[in-house]
Parts: C-alpha cells; sequence; structure tokens
C-alpha cells in the first residue's frame, strides 16, 4: 500500500513548461475512433496510445515538435509542427490497401500488459469458418492459452479457467452466454464490431468480477460520413449491416442484424408417420440485433448509445393418436449501454455510462391427451431462469506527463438473480414453489485506481488496485485486489513482460457437463457459497525480427483458485430435490493450473500467419468428490497446438487454412464392470475425469474473392471447407452393451464414439456498398 | 408396479431437455463405434455379503472384468477361501455353496453389536478384506398410525391406506434406517416375487425429505430369483426431532384382469411394514449404487466414484437387521 501512494505521489508531482496535445485519432473514410494507436512524439522519443475510447494525450516541450501517429492497416502520418500552447485536435488515418498485415498484437507489443492480445475484426473474419459463418470465439480458440472445449460446446476455457470466469463485454456491457445453440457460432456478429482485446493475465485494475479472463469487444460507432452497408448471404442465412450519418460528422448510426434457419436441416429429424398422425418435429433458429447511435455534442462531449440483443429459439413437438406435447425453448442475451465521454482538460477524459444486461433461458412445456379427437391439456409449466444487470460506471483518464497515465473510476452493479421460476398447474407444494421462485438481489461496487509509469525509457510499470464490496443476504464481502504489471525492454526488440492479478467473482456458473444445451444457470455468491478467488502470476518473454516481419513469444503462468463450486457426484440441477441451488452444490472447490504458451507469428508477406503451442495443466478438488483427491478439470487437455496461415494468390483471390490439434478432454470412464449386490452388471468408477477423450485435430480451409466493381462496391465470395479430411472427432463417448454378431448369446461391453461434424463445404456471398 | 413415487416437476423438466437436446444433437451428429479398449487394471475380486443376525452368513464371490469386450457368463471364483472373523478372530471359513456363494455350514448368525469382517483369498487373484462392520443394535424404535381407504391422485381406483411411520432416535449417534412394505402378490410366471401394490412416498417438504444424502429410494434384493424390496433409506443425520414421521400411501390391492367392464383388483398377501437398521457401508453403497445410464443421463450428471468397503477388491460387507409388523388391511372390493 506505501507503494502505491509513493507512485501516487510521484504520478500527480508537477511537470512544468510542457503542452499537452490531446484528441481523437479516427479513420478518414468512416469517422471511425481508432483504440490503441499509437502516437509517438520523435522530439521526447515518448510515446502512447489512444484509449478505449480513440482519445490519447501526449506532452511535449513548447516549440518544435514531430508526431508520428500510425495504426495497423493505415497509413502511417506524421504532424511536424511549432506549437506553443495546449491543443485538442483531431487526427484521421487513411486505409492503407499495401498494407497487408495480419497481427494478433494490435499496438506497440512492449507496452501491452502480460498476456493481452487485440485480434483485428478484418483478421478473424478471413479466418475459415464454419458453414462461412465468421467468428470472434473460434477465432480465439487459435490463440494460445485459450480453447473452446469440443465440438458443440459453448464457453471458453481460459488458461485453466471454466467458461464463467471470463468477463465478456460488448461496449462495456457484459455478456452472459457468448454462444449460439452447442457453441457453433458465437453471439458476436463480426459486421457490427470494431475492436476485441483479450487479456489472460496481468487484468488491469478497471476489470474485475471474474477470475480467468476479460473480452472486450467494442462495436463500431457507425459512418459519420457517407452511407454505407454491407449484405451477406451464406448456408447459415442473412446478414444486413447498415450504417450512416445522421448529421453529417456529428452523428452516426449503424444496425446490423443476422438471421439464422436451421429449418433445413431439422427436416432431417422429422420422422412421421404415412399418415402424419404420429412423430416429432423440432426446428431451431437463432438472430442477433446490434444497433447503435452516436452523437458528437462538441468537441469535447460525446454520447452514444448501444444495444444488443440475440436468442435462439427451439419448437419441439411429439404427437401420436392419444399424446400431444410441444416444448419451446429460448434462451439469450439483451444489453443496453447508454455512454458519455467529455475531455474535461487535454489531461483529463472523463466517461459515464449506463449499462442494463440481461441473460434469460427458458423452457415450457404444453402437454395435451387425445380422448376421441377431443385434447385436454394435463401437463403444463413454463420455467425461466434468468440475471440481470444494471450497472453504473464513471471513469477518468488522467495524464499528467507524456510518462503517466492514470484511470480512477467507479462500478456500481446491482445485480438481480433468479436461477430458477416456475409456473405450473403441477401439483406441487407452496413451500417446494417458493423454493424454486427464489430471487436473489445482490450489489457490487468497485473502486478501481490505476497507473501506467514509465520509470524510465526501458521499464514499464503498471500499477494498480481495486476494491470491491459485494452485498448480499446481509452478508457483505469486501475484496481488495492489487494488480502489478511490468515491462522491460531487454533491446533488439526483445521484451521482458511480468504480470500478478488478484482476482474476485462473485458470481457463479452451474451448467451441464459441455453438452451445449441452453441449460446455464447464474448464481450469486451468497452467504452459504462465497464468492470465487484467484491469483495469478505470469511471466513472458517477447521478441521482434522485423525483416522478416516474425513475432516470437513465450508466457508461462501459475493461477490457484479457490471458493469454487460443482455438482455433487451423481447429481445435477436437473435432479429430484427440493432444496435450494445454495444447499445442493459442492462448495469451496479449489483450482489451480499452471501452463507455457509458445507463440510466433508472421506479420508481413503474402503468406501470413501463426503457430500457437500450449502446454497445460489444470486440475480441482472438492471435499466431497473424487474422494477429496485432485482431479484433471474436465477441460485440461495438456497439448492445444493451432496453425493458421492465410496466403495471397492474387489481387483477388486468397486462400487460408487453419489446423488444431488437441490433447482429448478428461472424462469419466469406467475402469472395469462387475456383478453388483442386484445381480446385474455394472460399471466400476475409481475417479473423476479418470481417463481421457481420443486427441481431436481439424483442418479447416477457405477461399476467398474479392473483387471492386465499377462503383466502389466491394463483392466477397467465400468458399469452405471445414474438418476438409473429415476427421471423427469426439464429442461424447458412451458405454453400450452389444450382442456379439457371431455368437448372439454372448454380449459384449463397447465404447460409442460420438461426432458432431464431418467434412462440410460452405459459400457466402457478401457484397459491401 | 415397484416403487415409491415422488411427485416433482424436475423429471417433467429433465424429459422436456433431453428431448431437446435429443432432437437437435441429431442435426448434425453421426457416431462412430469405436473398438477402443479401455485400460484394464486386470480381474480383482469382487465380495458381497449383507450380515443379518437372522439369517446364517452368505458370501458372493466373483470377479471384475474388463470394461470393454465380452461380458463373460460366469464371473463365479469357486475356488477362494473365505474368512469371517468375529471380533478380530477368525470364527468360521466358509464353505462354496455353488456359483461363488459361500455359505456357512454351522449356520452362523451374525450377533447384534458385534464386529465382522471377511476376508477372501483366491489362488489368482491377490488378497482382499472387508474393512469391518457392526451389526446394529436392533433398537429401532417405531409406531405406525394406519389410515384406512385413503383417497390419493394417483392410481385412484386401486384401494389404498395411508400409513404414517414414526421412527424415534436419541440422535447421539449416527444411525441409518430403511423403511420397506412387503405388498407381494402370488409368485410371478418367471418365479421373481416383487411388491405389486405400489407405494407412494409422501413428500413432506422437511429436511429429511428433501436432503439425497439422507433419504433415497433403493431396491434391495434378497436373493437374486425370490424377492425384491423397494425401501424408503434414511439418515438420522437429518432428523431435526427425536421423533420423526414419515408418510407413505400403500396399495393394498393389485390389478388382476378385466372382466365386465370393470378391473378386478387382488389383495396383496401378508402386507408387512418393515424397519431395518442399516451400518454406514450399506447405506453408502446403496445410496451411490446407480449410475447414470446412457449418453444423455451420462451428459447431465457425472458418474459416482464406486464404493465399496472391500480393500483390495470391490462389493460391499454390509450389516442389517430388520424389525417386521404385519399390518392389517381390509380391501372392499377385492376378488
Amino acid at each position: 500500500m506505501k507503494n502505491i501512494l509513493f507512485l501516487l505521489l510521484i504520478s500527480t508531482s508537477s511537470f512544468a513548461q510542457k503542452i499537452t496535445l490531446s484528441g481523437y485519432v479516427k479513420d478518414s473514410k468512416t469517422g471511425e475512433k481508432l483504440l490503441g494507436a499509437n502516437i509517438y512524439n520523435e522530439t521526447t522519443k515518448r510515446g502512447t496510445t489512444t484509449n478505449n475510447y480513440g482519445f490519447f494525450s501526449i506532452e511535449t516541450p513548447e516549440g518544435n515538435a514531430k508526431i508520428k501517429i500510425s495504426f495497423v492497416g493505415y497509413a502511417p502520418q506524421t504532424i511536424e509542427k511549432n506549437f506553443q500552447n495546449s491543443q485538442t485536435f483531431n487526427i484521421e488515418l487513411n486505409l492503407n490497401g499495401l498494407l497487408q498485415e495480419v497481427v494478433v498484437q494490435g499496438k506497440s507489443e512492449k507496452d501491452q500488459p502480460i498476456g493481452k492480445m487485440s485480434i483485428p475484426i478484418e483478421t478473424l473474419k478471413n479466418l475459415p469458418s464454419l458453414m462461412g459463418e465468421a467468428d470472434v470465439i473460434r477465432a480465439l480458440s487459435f490463440t494460445p492459452g485459450i480453447s473452446t472445449g469440443q465440438e458443440g460446446t459453448t464457453g471458453l476455457y481460459v488458461r485453466g479457467g471454466s467458461p464463467d470466469q471470463n468477463l465478456i463485454l460488448l461496449d462495456e456491457a457484459p455478456i452472459y452466454n457468448a454462444a449460439h445453440f452447442g457453441g457453433f457460432f458465437s453471439v458476436f456478429n463480426p459486421n457490427a464490431l470494431k475492436s476485441m482485446d483479450v487479456y489472460k493475465s496481468g487484468f488491469p485494475a478497471r476489470f474485475g468480477g471474474r477470475l480467468s479472463s476479460v473480452l472486450d469487444i467494442t462495436m463500431k460507432d457507425g459512418n459519420n460520413k457517407e452511407f454505407e452497408g454491407e449484405a451477406t448471404l451464406g448456408i447459415m442465412g442473412s446478414n444486413l449491416t447498415l450504417q450512416g450519418p445522421l448529421v453529417k460528422n456529428k452523428a452516426s448510426f449503424i444496425v446490423s442484424a443476422r438471421y439464422s434457419n436451421l429449418g433445413l436441416l431439422s427436416g432431417l429429424v422429422r420422422a412421421e408417420s404415412k399418415a402424419d398422425v404420429s412423430g416429432q418435429r423440432t426446428s431451431y433458429s437463432f438472430y442477433d440485433i446490434n444497433a447503435k447511435l452516436n452523437y458528437q455534442i462538441t468537441d469535447k462531449t460525446q454520447v452514444f448509445l448501444s444495444v444488443f440483443n440475440g436468442y435462439d429459439i427451439v419448437k419441439a413437438r411429439i404427437f401420436d393418436t392419444n399424446y400431444d406435447n410441444n416444448t419451446d425453448a429460448g434462451w439469450g442475451n439483451t444489453t443496453g449501454t447508454f455512454r458519455l465521454s467529455h475531455i474535461i482538460s487535454p489531461k483529463v477524459f472523463a466517461k459515464v455510462a449506463l449499462i442494463y444486461s440481461k441473460f434469460e433461458n427458458s423452457q415450457a412445456t404444453d402437454n395435451y391427451r387425445i380422448d376421441n379427437g377431443i385434447k385436454t391439456n394435463f401437463l403444463n409449466y413454463q420455467s425461466i431462469s434468468n440475471v440481470e444487470d444494471l450497472t453504473g460506471k464513471i471513469r477518468f483518464d488522467i495524464f499528467p506527463t507524456s510518462n503517466i497515465t492514470m484511470l480512477a473510476g467507479i462500478d456500481f452493479i446491482k445485480h438481480n438473480f433468479q436461477p430458477t421460476s416456475l409456473k405450473t398447474q403441477l401439483p406441487i407444494s407452496a413451500d417446494s414453489l417458493k423454493k424454486f421462485n427464489v430471487k436473489t438481489d445482490a450489489t457490487e461496487i468497485g473502486i478501481y485506481l490505476e497507473n501506467d509509469i514509465h520509470l524510465s525509457s526501458k521499464l514499464l510499470l503498471n500499477i494498480g488496485a481495486r476494491y470491491a464490496n459485494y452485498q448480499v443476504e446481509n452478508q457483505t464481502y469486501n475484496s481488495f485486489e492489487p494488480r502489478l504489471g511490468l515491462n522491460y525492454d531487454l533491446g533488439k526488440d526483445w521484451t521482458l513482460k511480468f504480470g500478478q492479478s488478484t482476482m474476485r467473482q462473485f458470481v457463479h456458473l452451474l451448467s451441464n457437463n459441455g453438452v451445449g444445451l441452453p441449460n446455464d444457470i447464474w448464481l450469486p455468491a451468497t452467504t452459504k457459497v462465497p464468492p470465487q478467488f484467484s491469483n495469478q502470476t505470469a511471466l513472458g518473454i517477447y521478441k521482434k525480427i522485423p525483416e522478416l516481419g516474425l513475432e516470437v513469444s513465450v508466457e508461462a503462468y501459475n493461477k490457484t483458485m479457490l471458493n469454487l463450486i460443482d455438482y455433487p457426484e451423481g447429481s445435477n440441477f436437473l435432479a429430484t430435490t427440493d432444496k435450494t441451488w445454495d444447499e445442493q452444490v459442492e462448495k469451496n472447490g479449489r483450482g489451480r493450473a499452471y501452463g507455457l504458451e509458445f507463440y510466433l507469428a508472421k506479420n508481413t508477406g503474402k503468406l501470413t500467419g501463426w503457430i500457437a503451442y500450449t502446454l497445460s495443466k489444470t486440475e480441482r478438488t472438492f471435499e466431497n468428490i473424487n474422494n477429496g483427491n485432485w482431479y484433471p478439470s474436465r477441460y485440461d487437455r495438456p497439448h492445444n497446438l493451432s496453425i493458421v496461415g492465410m496466403y495471397k494468390l492474387s489481387s483477388k483471390w486468397s486462400v487460408n487454412a487453419t489446423w488444431i490439434y488437441q490433447t482429448g478432454h478428461a472424462v469419466t470412464l469406467p475402469d472395469a464392470a462387475m456383478s453388483d449386490i442386484s445381480y446385474n452388471p455394472t460399471l466400476i468408477y475409481s475417479g473423476r475425469n479418470n481417463q481421457r477423450m481420443p486427441n481431436s485435430h481439424r483442418l479447416d480451409i477457405g477461399f476467398s474473392r474479392k473483387t471492386i466493381n465499377k462503383r466502389g462496391w466491394e463483392k466477397t465470395l467465400n468458399l469452405g471447407l471445414y474438418n476438409a479430411y473429415n476427421q471423427a472427432n469426439p464429442y461424447a463417448l458412451d458405454v453400450v452393451t452389444k450382442v456379439v454378431p457371431t455368437d448372439l448369446s454372448n454380449r459384449r461391453l463397447a465404447v460409442k464414439q460420438y461426432s458432431l461434424f464431418p467434412v462440410l463445404p460452405s459459400i457466402s456471398y457478401s457484397v459491401r456498398f | 408396479m415397484v416403487g415409491y413415487f415422488l411427485p416433482h416437476h424436475h423429471n417433467f423438466m429433465k424429459k422436456t431437455i433431453l428431448f431437446i437436446a435429443f432432437s437437435i444433437f441429431f442435426l448434425a451428429c453421426r457416431e462412430k463405434e469405436i473398438e477402443y479398449e479401455l485400460p484394464f487394471e486386470g480381474e480383482k475380486l469382487v465380495v458381497i455379503g449383507i450380515l443379518n443376525p437372522d439369517e446364517p452368513i452368505n458370501v458372493k464371490v466373483t470377479h471384475t472384468w474388463t470394461p470393454t469386450g465380452i461380458i463373460p457368463k460366469n464371473t463365479f471364483v469357486d475356488n477362494a477361501t473365505v474368512n469371517v472373523l468375529e471380533d478380530g478372530k477368525l470364527k468360521e471359513q466358509l464353505v462354496l455353496e455353488k456359483e461363488g456363494n459361500y455359505i456357512s455350514i454351522k449356520g452362523l448368525k451374525p450377533l447384534l453389536g458385534h464386529k465382522y469382517l471377511v476376508e477372501v483369498f483366491s489362488s489368482k487373484y491377490s488378497k482382499v478384506i472387508s474393512e469391518q462392520v457392526q451389526i446394529p443394535e436392533n433398537k429401532a424404535k417405531f409406531t405406525f398410525q394406519q389410515i384406512a381407504d385413503i383417497d390419493y391422485k394417483y392410481n385412484r381406483d386401486t384401494p389404498k391406506d395411508q400409513i404414517n411411520v414414526t421412527l424415534e432416535d436419541d440422535l447421539s449417534k449416527r444411525s441409518y434406517y430403511a423403511i420397506s412394505f412387503n405388498l407381494y402378490g402370488d409368485k410371478s410366471s418367471n418365479g421373481n416375487l416383487y411388491n405389486r401394490g405400489s407405494v407412494f412416498y409422501l413428500n413432506d417438504d422437511g429436511k429429511v425429505a428433501s436432503n439425497k444424502e439422507c433419504s433415497f429410494n433403493q431396491t434391495i434384493y434378497k436373493d437374486k430369483n425370490t424377492i425384491s424390496e423397494n425401501v424408503r433409506v434414511l439418515a438420522n443425520q437429518c432428523f431435526t426431532n427425536s421423533k420423526n414421521t414419515f408418510s407413505f400411501i400403500v396399495e393394498k390391492a393389485y390389478y388382476n384382469g378385466f372382466q365386465n367392464n370393470k378391473t378386478i383388483y387382488k389383495k396383496v398377501e401378508n402386507p408387512t411394514l418393515n424397519i431395518y437398521q442399516f451400518d454406514k457401508g450399506y447405506f453408502e453403497y446403496l445410496k451411490l449404487k446407480d449410475q447414470p445410464d446412457g449418453l444423455f443421463e451420462r451428459a447431465f450428471t457425472e458418474p459416482h466414484t464406486t464404493y465399496t468397503n472391500i480393500k483390495g477388491g470391490y462389493g460391499i460387507i454390509g450389516a442389517v437387521t430388520k424389525k417386521s409388523e404385519l399390518l392389517n388391511m381390509t380391501c372392499k372390493i377385492c376378488q
């Protein structure tokens, strides 16, 4: 604490005889603010980057100064001028068609915190995709330390953490479920997105509330100079994005909608009799809508309102002459962000935001008996689970000198959890219903202070702390979370980085074992179930070889986790019990994860791409699971290798390919069989996640043809081949009893593997106008 | 029909979600049977014996087999040496009766409150030894109240009584109980004897009823081809009072055909209320006996680590005592 005070004193000491240059860096064609653009003062040999809102502030002595502004994919610009006073101005960069860098680390790597990655949205749009749908989450799974589980599952697994431990923000609004059904597609429509930053460690103090990662996604502001649109038609469905100025250079809008209908495929599962009097029908669809309004009130003040709604809809029916069962299920997120930002002075940028976020999943069933053609409803219920947040945020970015950037702010979150609710005509006692209709309110306050301090030209210190106060059920949890990051320039483009983060998480997630079903239940930390806690230390070394366009990095991490929850053995939330959820779950679990991540990227030339390899281990222990012994976490996958390549064949054609290899995930399988006390053959299990699924690997290939017609419309044809060599990767394993064909009196036990996707060709066509 | 029924919406919810999952899963799913050899550490002895002071000791000895491959038709171990130790001293070596079943030729019955363990040697297998189990003192105090001809929402036409069983327990140490009803008809065609009348356990929303650690249903067998019982197992760790009442709706007759547009009911024979006391090992074994079955159950539920109190092998040496009361049930419409 004394050290922090000392640094604050340093940071607030006076720095006279200097002026401050500040403003926004924007795209010259669209007016989009560029986040993470580099501003380098060649006179003072100091640099900075634009913040999350495109704002920069840099000091220079009075007189001549040479300021160089650069951003990936844009032509750099140099301003050389005699500056006599502090000034606020905007800088517009032109897209540079010649510069086709495909980089994961977007800005000056030397100053990036350890464990941070920025993936340009254009890069991920170029990667091969499932059924032609570019996907943010899928692209992340090709980077070190991150996996998406197996095919058909939802959630991100970052450095041994579970999916609930990722703070996923869309325009600062938390997204509780980032995947559509089965994790095949994420909820993020790439046409609506501007940038994506991922933090796996070295978390800045402004982020809190999750243990394992932060995914900070920003939507486009909308073109405030001219109207433009993009339409895509693919196998999965349609996508339309429109954006343009409402008041030129001052106000803009963007609306992006995506709709997908798997009705065509769902026809495959129809199994109706000839008379169409019995059978089963299923349909599935999803949609996403993103919209944003921006208004530049003055040069210094801006407001925006962004909203997002994404939903999955499943309808299922089983029927015959006597019975008709109709089931509807749906789940999705709704968010809204209103934000006002204001440049108080060239050295102080302020932001106020009001944010709403809701995740809901619901199932409803109506069952009818049919007697003599008369339908009688004999069973119905509606079950809903949701989590709803209302957040207020205030943040100040303060730039006292070119060496120091300070961030200070307060977040206030009001959570409302309804893990389960039930409406039904079933004969359930009032007491039972009461237990299922429990609502829990909680408030969370986070206060943070963060400093980026260039202690010397070689050493950057990021030091900060976050204090969190969480109140629920007359219980208060206080949390002090120190954060520390160090970047040391070793010279010759070598950088050494260190990060230490303490994190506290006040929400829990109960989910099934990865089937990808819509049954996620978000739960608050309560009196009985304390908040999760983690401590992570990371160390990495980085090297750039500019002449070859190469980047190499190695990162090591060690993470410990406390107060985890899980289902008891042999039980889950579907179990027949009247206990409340916090009485049912296994509590006070511990976790540990450690690993090494290797990354090699080639960012320039005709051939670009990267290789990522992760060697890791992650384990859990609970008092009442596995006899209290440590066991591998379900998504412990010791080896994870990804190769991503993009090659420009000509000015129009490009080809890209990804190959991924992962150790099979841990799974509970029998060790032996015996006759039990009931004289039935039964399987013997020696422990949780005692064995592994087969290793999985997959090659995806994509071809892209881009042309521009006379009207300037950009047309893109994408051809894809998912799982090109038709590998049957395991989705689930089951032990089944089969009759031996050659000896019908004999039976055998066999392992049956279920796989999802065979080789899948795809095609999509998009027009940008 | 056998069994207790616990009315609860979750069963419906589960079916619904499973149906949705099943349907969508098969939109894209392909299955592949792969002949993996799951690792198998070799055959081990499986020893099963439930010690009951009313019956001579009998222990079944079989062996495990590989989890993938042919299911052996015969896993009996007929060349084993099976020793029973009472309070730490060898009491008797059991002899093979048939098919891996070892019995006491002296008709040795375990004694209340005494401790027993079983050790088994066989040339082909590693020696196994059970944990020491104590035969529970048969001190279960219970009373019951019978309400005749109760109307209940399920199987409305079948005649039923309500039986309220009150167990007394001083809560001074852990005790494990089970309540069951013998509601047998005549032996079915395959020779099995099972309950013909259903039993509905009235969920009282109490702590005992709602806590799976303390209260669950399980089927127990006396012998493969004779008697099975469905029992409500209870642990006193969830009892809040020294007296706890558990209510059951008991069918005293069963369907026996249909004639002249009328259902014919037949009265169950010698309806009996049984109160068991178990040792902790047997309670744990019964609690963890059922594993998730099939792909979708496994998708929702992690299997239990298999419970055993046989060191070096698998199985259970359990201890049980039993008290029974014949019930007086009259059935006006039975034939």
